[in-house]
């Protein structure tokens, strides 16, 4: 209709997009590519070209990798399995028209989310406490639970950050999954009932499926949360991650490679290894959602 | 008919509401923690670990607002900048990815939203040397530069889902009404879109205040720091003084949940227009 000028336009519109990505996030992207295949110990040293070494030591040799790959893991799987549910609970009740006070009880549980990562840490710190501890004391202690000994034994550090990410992201998912309820007509599910349909029917066949973009984008962003957990470990638990490494991430054995240690070639194939798994993770979880919708 | 059923359903909301009830005493108990130690002295604290005691002690607030204002200040500006770039920049993207058909699209979207896998920390080592090669380390560009490129990706996504939802009717009445392509974006779509724009700065403020690893990395002037490394900072340097720490912790999050008090009813106003039902 415009001739050439529209053919150009959508492409100029998205140039500042473009071009900002592209020198601040694609360039040091493709330039750690480089950075993973050579051994560079240091900012100044010059790098040793070793091809697929750092990566064939990554998975053959590296206890500790495989350790942090096996925890992160574990969060990942334990945190979605908690989170997404339950934001999905809570959006529900939250969008639910009778509900009172609604405003209040999203500030509610908002404000976790945007507690800086350094107070939360700290704040945790006092919570798992072994002896005074918020859990033990007024959680577990009237149920006659003995004390758990949170972040000082290998096998409860993993729950107690766990618990910790369900703390700090439910929240922040549930406005995720009301903006997406915003967007279904009511009438669709005014529909449904009139046709005989019970409420879980209409949550099953009308809801669900409508959310599956915005499910999708919940997902991902999870996984992708999960595997760069960094700031509220380190400081819960400290940069080892604690007893027998139990609470070390991917991210914070990047971190203590690179920036610790200095050994920049290998930190930058830890990052590709981790860019790989998220990748991989993120395409499974696409295609599951894809098929649910076939259903 | 509709309306006793409606009654009907408001009673069984009531144990919802507990469940809300529960989960919100759960994740407040932590922080109102927060607020009771910030009061006390060393003593109390070790006393007492839980429970308010009396006397107050305001004085740790005071002693607290002296360091703690340069941080927040700085990070206003810093994260300031950085929405109001995002918000721009975001939206016309999404509704460009949205709305347009052009030759590279998909590959290009689905090229830019891969990358959004890639985790920060990877990239650290090579932004460093980048940034400090265009002369911008210890400067607020470093940081705005680099928050702004990492958090249009998901803002783009974010933009793009929400004009897709928008519908199709409502573009062809604006284009029957013979509105030109910007008019349809600046009147009709922006304005539709204000929820998900209010998600977009949420997220890019809640993410660019947060960010703790790049400011260590570029920031070395203490009275450039943003308030999460000023956090850090902070908190190594009253480490031993819990009263004086937790009441730092406390005027820094007040900004924050002054905004998102504001974003709140942004989020109900576009609720209640009713405008996307058409």
């Amino acid at each position: 209709m415009f001739g050439r000028g529209r053919k150009i336009a959508p492409y100029l519109f998205i140039s500042p997009f473009f071009i900002g990505y592209t020198i601040f996030f694609l360039y040091p992207v493709i330039q750690s590519l480089q950075l993973s295949l050579y051994r560079q110990v240091g900012l100044t040293n010059p790098p040793r070209f070793i091809g697929f070494d750092n990566y064939v030591r990554l998975v053959t040799k590296d206890a500790l990798f495989i350790k942090a790959l096996t925890n992160t893991t574990y969060y990942a799987l334990g945190s979605i399995l908690i989170i997404v549910p339950l934001a999905l609970l809570l959006a529900l009740i939250l969008h639910s028209p009778k509900l009172r006070f609604r405003e209040f009880f999203r500030f509610l549980y908002f404000t976790p989310n945007i507690t800086a990562g350094v107070v939360v840490g700290i704040i945790f710190g006092l919570v798992f406490e072994e002896q005074y501890g918020l859990v033990n004391n007024l959680l577990l202690a009237p149920l006659g639970i003995d004390n758990v000994r949170w972040l000082r034994e290998a096998r409860w550090v993993m729950p107690a950050i766990i618990l910790l990410g369900v703390w700090k992201w439910t929240g922040i998912n549930a406005i995720y999954f009301m903006v997406g309820l915003q967007n279904i007509p009511p009438e669709l599910k005014e529909a449904a009932r009139v046709d005989g349909a019970t409420r879980p029917q209409v949550f099953w066949h009308v809801t669900l499926p409508l959310l599956r973009p915005i499910l999708a984008f919940v997902l991902t962003i999870a996984i992708i949360g999960s595997y760069n957990l960094f700031a509220e470990p380190a400081i819960l638990v400290g940069l080892e991650g604690g007893p027998n490494n139990a609470g070390m991430t991917m991210t914070m054995y990047l971190y203590t490679r690179g920036f610790r240690e200095l050994k920049m070639g290998y930190a930058s194939a830890i990052g590709y290894s981790l860019a790989v798994i998220i990748l991989v993770l993120s395409v499974i979880q696409l295609f599951l959602i894809r098929a649910f919708r076939e259903d | 008919m509709t309306k006793r059923k409606s009654l009907r359903l408001g009673n069984r909301d009531l144990p919802f509401q507990m469940v809300l009830l529960a989960f919100g005493i759960v994740t407040f108990f932590p922080l109102v923690l927060v607020v009771i130690t910030s009061f006390k002295s060393n003593t109390q604290f070790y006393h007492n670990f839980w429970l308010p005691e009396l006397p107050l002690h305001l004085g740790n607030y005071s002693s607290a607002f002296r360091i703690i204002w340069r941080f927040i200040v700085n990070s206003v500006l810093y994260s300031g900048s950085t929405i109001c770039l995002i918000a721009v920049i975001a939206s016309v993207a999404g509704y460009v990815f949205a709305r347009f058909h052009f030759p590279f699209k998909t590959a290009l979207f689905l090229g830019f939203i891969t990358l959004i896998m890639v985790p920060g920390v990877l990239t650290l080592a090579p932004r460093f040397v980048l940034v400090r090669d265009l002369g911008m380390v210890n400067t607020p560009y470093a940081l705005i530069s680099v928050w702004v490129s990492g958090g249009l990706v998901l803002s783009t996504w974010l933009m793009r889902s929400y004009f897709e939802s928008l519908p199709q009717e409502l573009f062809d009445a604006a284009y029957v009404d013979g509105a030109a392509e910007w008019q349809v974006f600046i009147y009709v779509s922006v304005p539709l879109a204000r929820p998900m724009i209010a998600t977009v700065a949420m997220t890019t403020l809640i993410s660019s205040w947060n960010d703790l690893i790049w400011p260590l990395v570029t920031i070395t002037d203490k009275d450039k720091m943003p308030l999460a490394m000023g956090l850090m900072q902070f908190s190594s340097d009253f480490e031993t003084d819990w009263g004086t720490l937790f009441a730092g912790y406390v005027i820094s999050s007040i900004p924050l949940l002054c905004v998102f008090a504001v974003a709140m009813r942004q989020f109900i106003s576009g609720l209640t227009s009713g405008s996307i039902k058409a």
